[in-house]
């Protein structure tokens, strides 16, 4: 497998010096790299591509049967969040567990020894990178409504745009959020994409007959049902409990345990 | 200060062998190195892994960490540089500790596993990344990428590199930031013999321009060939630090003559003592320059005379076997007084 190496001397690697002053590591590089970390390995860049071509898939399949379905954004963007939403919750899991998982954990955290800083600046950029391809689906949605307009030849309605799109990114990205939770919990990428996906639906199941009425203040499914249907703030209360119990305590209990972690 | 050397210039002659204090360390101050580990301890429940660990790495030297697996080498290593907290003590680099550094690629560099690399991410991306957290320009990643010989291998996945390529991609990434101490983990480990000889050199480079390196090795060889010296670790506690010429001379000298029965004969009638070897020489418990003193007032050829024995080799487990003996700079003082 390797190539033959030219040797060059020893003094060639030292013979460099470097005059940069030495600053504190800014917050913002460290958001920058965590970013670049996502989309630079060959994973990060399949599941980018499989999101957008998922969209492209779900979106193609409308127009091509632009006729059976009213041709309004509301309409075609509840194509894309069942399709995507599945899957794009999932960019920023990998980066929370892959430290650990790759073994880079010993390379990171020498080169950046506080680690909550490093954990927080992976969450921002989780957010801003699902935020920019939640940009591009939600452009392809548009343009997709567009064309279904055009191909069935009827008006298209743009009804509730923006309150569309305002719940689209609040729910995506508190599912992000959730979904960095566990990775941050369960440092196996595997076990926690699967634990995300499956505890709250196992849990949707079993709770009502454990808890009966109560179960609600902690079914986190009927609080993103309210964040997409606009009805955000209808049973806040039973939502921010929701919350609390399935993003923050995972990413509280997750974190705290990643800064303390031993890293060998 | 003991100075193993002054002894010797007083034998001129043959006089008595015997003489074990002179054969043990060099001391150097405790204070003003580089990195000072001051009472370093580890507990993992009942097990103690690193035992009030105390030594310190000066500018310009080298110091080989040995130890057996297990013996704590490399939880000491990990407490240096800020991967796990000690249960006790404490470790500084130019005075802060690790983790207080506002940024510790630009004073340390660190390569304790070669391996620690995400296997999908090209060799030349994973500079850029560090490149980028140490505040440089993406050009040097390129230079360093180039420094190590792997220019052409930039645009390969590391997953696809061999155990010498992700080490001397390891070694740019710890150089990136043109860095005052090296702290190095196995860092021959794989490498071919062109690859190992390279690494000898370039850490002796760094050395000269004033750096301070702290490496550990199972390449015993190696570690004798590379490092001025020595911290031994066994069971969680130091069992040795010293130069390693020092420690060497305490092996004696190994010496091979034409008659061998004579030599030895002579050797003992100057009353120094002799033990046989796996090998055709003979260990005598005597400087060099003694044993040759002895062969020529004998008339005896000499085919062989090398200080230090059979090397790091025979005393690394003479350190390391159970129920060895302290052979710190402390101790060896208190003997020599």
């Amino acid at each position: 497998m390797s190539a033959a190496i030219i040797v060059p001397e020893a003094a060639d690697v030292l013979g460099t010096s470097v005059s940069a002053p030495i600053r504190r590591q800014r917050f913002g590089t460290l958001v920058r790299v965590e970013l670049r970390k996502m989309t630079n390995t060959r994973s990060g860049r399949v599941l980018l591509i499989i999101i957008v071509a998922l969209a492209a898939a779900v979106l193609g399949w409308k127009v091509a049967h632009a006729n059976d379905w009213p041709v309004t954004f509301e309409n075609y963007n509840m194509a894309t969040s069942l399709s995507v939403g599945f899957v794009l919750p999932v960019i920023g899991l990998p980066a929370m567990t892959s430290e650990w998982s790759q073994r880079t954990a010993l390379t990171t955290f020498t080169l950046s020894p506080r680690r909550l800083r490093v954990f927080v600046a992976k969450l921002i950029a989780a957010l801003a990178l699902s935020a920019a391809v939640l940009v591009v689906t939600i452009a392809m949605t548009l343009g997709a409504t567009a064309l279904g307009a055009a191909v069935s030849g009827r008006p298209a309605s743009y009804d509730g745009l923006s309150g569309d799109i305002r719940a689209t990114i609040v729910t995506t990205l508190a599912q992000v959020l959730m979904a960095a939770s566990f990775g941050a919990l369960i440092s196996m990428t595997a076990v926690a994409v699967g634990a995300f996906i499956a505890a709250p639906t196992v849990w949707a199941s079993a709770a009502p007959s454990l808890l009966g009425r109560s179960s609600r203040w902690l079914d986190i499914f009927a609080t993103y049902d309210r964040l997409f249907s606009q009805q955000a703030t209808s049973h806040w209360p039973q939502s921010l409990t929701s919350a609390a119990v399935w993003i923050v305590l995972p990413m509280t209990v997750g974190l705290a345990r990643n800064v303390r972690r031993e890293v060998k | 200060m003991v100075d193993v050397y002054a002894g010797q210039h007083r034998l001129s002659s043959g006089v008595a062998c015997g003489d074990r204090a002179m054969l043990s360390s060099t001391t150097r101050p405790h204070h003003g190195g580089m990195i000072n580990v001051e009472h370093l301890t580890k507990r993992y429940g009942a097990q103690l892994a690193v035992d009030d660990v105390s030594f310190h790495c000066e500018r310009g030297s080298i110091t080989g960490f040995l130890g057996p697996n297990g013996a704590g080498k490399s939880t000491t290593l990990r407490m240096t540089t800020g991967l796990t907290p000690p249960t006790g003590g404490r470790v500084t680099i130019d005075g802060r500790r690790f983790v207080d550094l506002p940024n510790p690629g630009r004073l340390v560099g660190v390569m304790l596993d070669a391996a620690a690399q995400h296997a999908g991410r090209t060799g030349l991306e994973t500079l850029k990344l560090s490149a980028q957290l140490l505040d440089l320009p993406a050009r040097r990643a390129v230079e360093m990428l180039e420094a190590v010989g792997l220019a052409d291998a930039g645009g390969r996945r590391v997953g696809n590199y061999s155990l010498g390529m992700r080490q001397r991609l390891g070694i740019a990434s710890a150089l990136m930031g043109d860095p005052a101490v090296l702290i190095l983990d196995e860092p021959a480990n794989g490498m071919d013999p062109e690859g190992i000889r390279w690494m000898r050199l370039l850490l002796r480079d760094f050395a000269n321009r004033g750096g301070t390196v702290l490496l550990s090795s199972h390449l015993l060889g190696e570690v004798q060939a590379t490092v001025d010296r020595l911290v031994v670790i066994g069971r969680g506690r130091i069992v040795a630090d010293a130069q390693l010429d020092a420690l060497l001379a305490g092996q004696g000298t190994a010496v091979r003559g034409l008659d061998q029965p004579a030599l030895v004969a002579a050797l003992q009638a100057a009353g120094c003592a002799v033990r046989t070897t796996d090998g055709d020489a003979v260990r005598v418990d005597a400087p060099a320059e003694q044993v040759g003193r002895i062969a020529l007032a004998a008339g005896q050829v000499l085919l062989e005379l090398r200080e230090g024995g059979d090397g790091l080799e025979d005393l690394f487990f003479e350190l390391t076997s159970s129920g060895a003996t302290s052979h710190s700079s402390d101790s060896a003082a208190a003997v020599a007084a």
